[in-house]
């Protein structure tokens, strides 16, 4: 359209795995297991690779639909016309607000419960909305750097896998397929929030060097999230039994508490803070990405709209309180993000389908 | 980014200046002067200034030859047996070159076209022997540029020994003429660096030049980072080795330091002594190196975060030393860190400006007293003491001054951080330092190469340095014209068939 | 501008909210005991005045809740309690026949409090025990434990596991069991088998090998066995260098488990009528060893379903073996199981001789 980009500012096909991984893997893998320790139990790591498979169906039809319209602006404009599509590309504009915001204030929320109980949290908060102005207002470029080294750094964390391994006990997770199928089909919906992330490529699709290259990689970050995300629930269900999981919120924590070296004791700080590292991607690239949607509609200047979306993400601080508000804005989001990845997104390719055959019937 | 570079941007100005005017105005110094030689029916007039011309080449070479008519100003080449002789009429040249020590011969009076001898005297004031005195290496040659380009340019020539090294000369400074050589070669670097560098270069206007670092902060990317992003070396096989590698080499006249371009972050860990050793033992060194970095930018910090929020990390053996020795102290950890850092800090800056003989006493009081009396007093304690002084001690560890410089200020905003949030404020200080780093550009090629964007086959020779058997290829980022240095298989064959 | 540098100042002042490391009184050792319908909290707290090696300096309070208790200390207190350095909790006996669950809950719920901390049942008061090592260090118990742990007949006991079988419906847990020997003294006695949190038994130092290497694969712990030869009866001292332990379950109404042990020893006092060095005689006294693991094993195992608690976790391993095999199955047929315990030893030294 009439933002060009110049080749500066694109990246290289092999980042779709970073990007997508990056954005899917955020505050969830802190406290994912408690959720489905009542239905699905010990056998939720099956829910979690069920899981993976539909969004790796979901990110196909993504890159069906961009293969020729570039991104989610385009494709609003061509389906619903220039009135609707600007609507709905502000409604995605605020879903993504809505699901930056809520990694934002829960990951303060933890630092609050487990780190620093005594301190205020637009204290806190100030710190996180600097280091997210920062990067989003410098460019793509540095949006994917983050999201590669928040991969990379915390993925060091990894060689401490040993301690809780030495507790594990294997019977602890057999035998499989114990839980009935509708549990697991709910489980499904328990877990989307975890999954949920990717659809910034909606709006970043064209900064990708040969994009249709780029698919296969899109596809490697997904399943990568889902062994992830199935790796660490197994192994959680391992070190802790079922019925200890009702009882421990934020598993992974509870389960680095064990590791402990000479030089230092409680690496569950050291998880936390890493994890600041891990959070930044999950929460820099949909404000990015509404900051470049906002340029493209209304011809804002990123550096003045991308103030004003931090602004309201750190308002969160004072408007959403206590444990329970946060719960359900958690469920909040996660109902919103089932609706948009498993019916909005097959329901614009459908519509995409049809108008580009009549458009091609009538050109022809 | 632009904006900053267009402040030092050239105007162009107007010039009336012709020969005359520009004897009138030299002459009011009083090292300009003037020699009247009559011969037969001709005179010939000798401008020049005494303290830059070598008087033993005139006293032989000029005087003596000049007992000749000649009825044109060119045949002066037949006469004086000098190298550096031209003709000219344009003023400013005329001008130029007399500053930069030639003789003005004038044919009686003849206002248009005037001779220039050049009897510059290269060997004053200058240094002439190149012992590096900053980047030291146990082995391997010692020798270091020195504050004549001439010689630098000597030494390079030595070193490279082919027609494709160019060298680009260009002069800079309003008022300091300093002549400045751009340094590469034609077949390995990408024109795209040689046309940026030349142009950013035409476009300054500054009026002194004393050292190649003045045009490296004038044409850099950014202005405002602690980094520095272009790699200055006094030491010649480190610029050889940047021109191996398709870099562009900028030398200035009057300074012994040449700066390097394109570089990235990892080019400030690499030293030349690493390549004279195997290279088992140069990679353990450089991860030494990278890990003391690490060490000195965050301990005190740690120290910091752990001591005053998360006492729960400590470890139940350590936590006596830690108690004990802060017993008596009256400050919280940050204020004791910072009066510890910044009389660190002093103590370095005294000593880069004590003269000789005194430096030796004062480094011992500053060392042993003031560190031993500050915990006898409890005014710190012994723990922090040592992290401190290694810290001190493992910033020093990089090749590179400059770079050790941006790490000892990179530790005083985590330190202040870590006060203020503990561990996430110095993860939060980490983060935004990881953010900067991934901003940074010089002249194009991204700071954080290569591991941001990430190009497996430029690692061999970041963090470790592999065998030259594996080093066959050029670094890929800076698109060199040829990637190949040398025969990939001949380098893996064993010598000798036995 | 100004207000950068204020910022930064404020950071640095703003150290109000802090931790420091000196300005705390850490906790190393909080006893339990009951005193009438309330519980009475006993806290060791390090004194680091007179050198690097702590001094204890004890503190006690008696109120309703855990934290309630901590609270009533700190009125006592100098220094802010923080109890993130906590590494061991002791119960009184009497304490524990009532239900130490509710005060492991509201340990747990406390952010700061790590899962590698021990936890003891005493045999007196947890106070008496805490008094008879008044004028050790800090750490006198937690390190007593720990490193009975490593090279004694303990079993790996820490807050985690015993939260793993705390909570879980399919076992029961166990923890070590210490009491004092004369007035300044004391010592580990074995390990205490609680359900449900509640005290059921004590085993003594003999009975926690056997315990410990049917529990799980074990690489510490020494026991004394009876040999004899002919008429010739003597004892041999066995240390386990390392053992690894198999379970089996046959299905069906009553099931069967068969535990399979494979050892492997040192021995350590052997009288002089043996001679180690001869393949028979080695092969006579592991024969006799295993004998007497298999006797002693199912006679411990045959208590422990007497008294109905499964610290071993033969409910939980069933579960995983046996599809649909319910809560109530595992409830009425636990005491009615026929266990049996195979040993296979393999002596690997015997010491050089001389």
């Amino acid at each position: 359209m009439n933002h060009p980009i110049g080749v500066q500012e694109k990246v290289s096909p092999f980042f779709a795995f970073i990007l997508i991984h990056s954005a899917q893997t955020g505050i969830g893998m802190l406290g994912f297991q408690n959720k489905v320790a009542g239905s699905v139990g010990y056998d939720a790591w099956i829910v979690c690779i069920l899981s993976g498979i539909s969004i790796n169906i979901i990110i196909f039809l993504i890159y069906k639909m961009l293969k020729d319209k570039n991104d989610l602006i385009n494709l609003h404009n061509h389906s619903f016309g220039s009135f609707i599509g600007t609507i709905l590309t502000l409604a995605f504009s605020t879903y993504l607000i809505l699901s930056a915001l809520i990694v934002f204030r829960t990951y303060l929320d933890i630092l609050q419960i487990w780190v620093f109980p005594t301190f205020a949290t637009w204290y806190l908060g100030l710190f996180f909305i600097i280091a997210i102005y920062y990067t989003v207002v410098s460019g793509f470029r540095v949006v994917t750097g983050i999201c590669f080294w928040g991969i990379v750094i915390p993925g060091l964390l990894l060689f401490t896998i040993g301690f809780p391994l030495k507790y594990s006990t294997l019977g602890n997770i057999m035998p499989i397929f114990d839980h009935s199928l509708t549990s697991m089909v709910k489980g499904i919906k328990d877990l989307t929030l975890n999954f949920m992330g990717f659809e910034s490529i909606l709006i970043y699709y064209p900064f990708i060097k040969k994009p249709d290259k780029s698919h296969k990689w899109a596809q490697i970050g997904s399943i990568f999230t889902m062994v992830s995300y199935a790796v660490i629930m197994v192994i959680s269900y391992m070190y802790f039994n079922e019925e200890q999981m009702l009882h421990a919120l934020w598993a992974t924590l509870n389960m680095t508490k064990i590791i402990s070296f000479p030089i230092l004791e409680r690496f569950e700080y050291i998880v936390i803070f890493t994890w600041f590292l891990v959070v930044l991607p999950t929460v820099c690239l949909p404000v990015w990405s509404v900051g470049r949607s906002l340029e493209i509609l209304f011809n804002v200047k990123p550096k003045n709209s991308l103030l004003i979306v931090s602004i309201i993400i750190y308002s969160s601080v004072f408007f959403i309180k206590g444990r329970i508000s946060i719960n359900m804005l958690n469920q909040l989001v996660g109902t919103l993000g089932l609706y948009f990845i498993y019916i909005y997104i097959p329901f614009l390719f459908v519509i995409n389908y049809i108008k580009s055959k009549i458009q091609r019937h009538f050109s022809s | 980014m632009r904006s900053r570079i267009n402040r030092f941007k050239k105007e162009e100005k107007n010039n009336t200046l012709n020969i005359n005017k520009i004897i009138n105005i030299a002459s009011k110094s009083s090292d300009f002067a003037h020699i009247n030689l009559p011969i037969n029916n001709i005179t010939y007039d000798l401008f020049y200034y005494e303290s830059l011309i070598d008087s033993e080449s005139v006293h032989h070479f000029v005087l003596p030859y000049l007992n000749q008519e000649i009825s044109e100003i060119k045949e002066i080449k037949r006469l004086i047996p000098l190298v550096g002789i031209s003709i000219s009429s344009d003023a400013k040249e005329i001008e130029g070159k007399l500053l930069q020590g030639h003789i003005l011969l004038q044919l009686q009076g003849e206002d248009k076209v005037v001779a220039l001898l050049n009897v510059k005297d290269v060997k004053v004031g200058k240094r002439i022997y190149n012992d590096t005195e900053n980047e030291y290496s146990v082995v391997g040659p010692k020798t270091g540029f020195v504050e004549n380009i001439q010689i630098n340019l000597n030494l390079l020539r030595n070193h490279i020994v082919t027609s494709n090294l160019i060298f680009e000369e260009l002069t800079i400074g309003s008022t300091s003429k300093t002549k400045v050589m751009i340094a590469y070669l034609q077949d390995i670097t990408n024109d795209q660096y040689i046309q940026t560098i030349r142009q950013r270069m035409q476009d300054i206007d500054f009026d002194v030049i004393f050292d190649a670092s003045f045009i490296e902060q004038l044409i850099s990317d950014n202005t405002n980072t602690p980094f520095p992003l272009f790699l200055s070396t006094e030491r010649v096989d480190r610029a050889v080795y940047t021109l191996i590698n398709g870099q562009v080499v900028i030398f200035s006249d009057g300074s012994p330091y040449a700066i390097t371009g394109p570089s990235n972050l990892f080019d400030f860990f690499i030293s030349p002594e690493d390549y004279y050793l195997p290279w088992v033992v140069g990679s353990f060194f450089r991860l030494i190196r990278i890990f003391g970095v690490f060490f000195s930018t965050c301990s005190t910090s740690i120290y910091v975060a752990v001591l005053t929020y998360h006492y729960t990390m400590i470890p139940k053996d350590l936590m006596g030393p830690l108690v004990v020795s802060r017993a008596n102290v009256p400050f919280p950890p940050v204020l004791e860190v910072l009066f510890l850092e910044i009389t660190i800090e002093l103590l370095r800056e005294a000593g880069a400006r004590l003269p000789t003989k005194v430096g030796q006493t004062l480094g011992i009081v500053g060392g042993i007293v003031i560190g031993q009396a500050s915990v006898a007093a409890a005014l710190t304690s012994n723990v922090l003491l040592i992290i401190v002084a290694l810290s001190a001690l493992a910033s020093f560890t990089t090749p590179i001054f400059k770079m050790s410089n941006t790490i000892r200020l990179l530790r005083f905003p985590l330190i202040i951080l870590a006060g203020a949030a503990g561990g996430y404020g110095l993860m939060f200080g980490m983060t935004m330092i990881l953010i900067h780093l991934l901003r940074l550009t010089s002249l194009g090629t991204p700071y954080l190469l290569p591991f941001y964007p990430f190009r497996k086959a430029d690692l061999g020779d970041t963090l470790i340095r592999s065998s030259y058997s594996l080093t066959s290829k050029r670094a890929s980022y800076l698109r060199p014209k040829n990637i190949w240095r040398y025969n990939r298989e001949k380098a893996r064959l064993k010598k000798d068939k036995l | 501008m100004q207000w950068r540098y204020f910022g930064i100042v404020m950071c640095i002042f703003l150290c109000g909210c802090s931790n420091e490391v000196n300005k705390i009184r850490i906790v190393h050792t909080i006893g339990y005991d009951k005193e009438g319908e309330k519980i009475k909290g006993t806290l060791v707290s390090p004194n680091f005045i007179g050198g690097l090696t702590p001094k204890s300096e004890t503190l006690t309070d008696t109120a309703e809740t855990n934290n309630d208790i901590l609270f009533g200390i700190n009125n006592q207190s100098n220094y802010t309690i923080q109890v993130g350095q906590l590494r061991t909790v002791l119960f009184g006996k009497s304490y524990a026949k009532e239900d130490i669950g509710k005060t492991i809950r509201s340990l747990v719920n406390n952010p700061d409090i790590g899962r590698t901390l021990n936890l003891a049942i005493t045999e007196q008061e947890a106070g008496e025990i805490i008094k008879a090592t008044e004028k050790k260090d800090s750490l006198y118990i937690y390190n007593m434990i720990n490193q009975n742990i490593k090279t004694g007949n303990i079993p790996n006991s820490n807050l985690h596991t015993f939260l793993c079988s705390f909570y879980s419906k399919w076992e029961d847990s166990f923890i070590p069991y210490l009491k004092t020997k004369g007035k300044n003294e004391v010592m580990i006695g074995g390990l205490t088998l609680l359900k449900n949190g509640k005290y059921v038994m004590n085993l003594n130092i003999d009975q926690s090998f056997i315990f410990t290497i049917i529990n799980a694969d074990a690489s510490s712990g020494m026991h004394l066995f009876p040999i004899y030869e002919k008429d010739k009866k003597d004892l041999i001292l066995l240390q386990n260098i390392n053992s690894k332990v198999k379970y089996s379950v046959v299905k069906s109404k009553i099931p069967t488990v068969h535990i399979k042990v494979k050892l492997n020893g040192m021995i350590k006092d052997y009288p002089e009528w043996i001679n180690l060095e001869n393949k028979q005689n080695v092969q006579l006294v592991e024969k006799q060893i295993e004998e007497n693991i298999k006797k002693e094993a199912e006679k411990l195992i045959r208590q422990l379903q007497e008294n109905n608690v499964d610290s071993l976790g033969i409910g939980s391993f069933i579960r995983s073996r046996w599809r649909n095999w319910s809560l109530d199955d595992y409830r009425s047929t636990y005491q009615k199981m026929n266990i049996t315990v195979n040993v296979d030893t393999t002596i690997l030294y015997s010491g050089i001789g001389e």
